[in-house]
């Protein structure tokens, strides 16, 4: 019973009357449904596409900052063993 | 509320379930001003209903094969973004360190010019380009 009513549709009475009848009705429902969903699934794949865009960039440009980091890491290393030297002879 | 009632007509589906179905799946509702609307998509559509069949087939399959790369892309970035991130905070940690050791260095009397320079480019970079920074 539910079910049954679940499957029913309202149909605004004029359009009804204007199409004529009821398969006519949902042919177009369902080509207008689909029409939707055409449009969302475009939708989607461009969004998919942009960030595919945007994380190849990402990881393009990643491991160049890593580098730099590395080597600013080496001068930091280095510059700690100055430090210790220095400090351990002032004492 | 009548009046309301006689300006839609009830139709059944019977065996096309499946427009409830694909309205679930695009989280639109199927009241008499929506389906209004679809219809009027319907209407000024002018493809037939097994081409959209067809098209939405080969974009569901399109965003499937996009999904996988964009998976795919997201471990790696995941990966490259750990190192960065592991490099950064070891680098944070000994810049701080040398930072408390140049400020120990501001103490201390320099043996000779080399030992003098040193101690002022030490003191310049950790400490006083650290604080303009």
């Amino acid at each position: 019973m539910d079910h049954e009513r679940r499957c029913k549709l309202d149909v605004p009475r004029d359009l009804y009357e204007k199409v004529g009848d009821r398969k006519r009705i949902i042919k177009l429902i369902k080509i207008g449904l689909l029409s939707l969903k055409v449009v969302y699934l475009e939708k989607e794949i461009a969004d998919l596409a942009d960030k595919i865009k945007g994380s190849k960039k990402h990881i393009t440009e990643l491991p160049h900052e890593t580098e730099r980091l590395y080597e600013l890491l080496g001068k930091a290393i280095e510059d700690r063993q100055v430090l210790e030297k220095m400090l351990d002879k002032g004492r | 509320m009548n009046i309301q009632r006689k300006k839609v007509k009830k139709i059944a589906l019977e065996n096309d379930c499946e427009i409830l179905e694909t309205a679930k799946k695009l989280g639109i509702s199927l009241d008499s001003e929506a389906i209004r609307n679809i219809i009027g998509l319907g209407m000024d559509s002018s493809h037939v209903e097994s081409q959209l069949k067809q098209t939405v087939k080969e974009l569901e399959e399109k965003k499937e094969e996009l999904e996988s790369h964009f998976k795919k892309i997201a471990l790696q970035t995941v990966r490259l973004e750990a190192e960065y991130v592991g490099v950064r905070n070891q680098y944070a940690r000994i810049f701080r360190d040398n930072r408390v050791l140049a400020m120990h260095l501001c103490v201390h009397t320099p043996m000779n010019d080399h030992e003098r320079r040193m101690r002022d480019l030490l003191i310049q970079k950790y400490i006083i380009d650290s604080k303009l920074a």
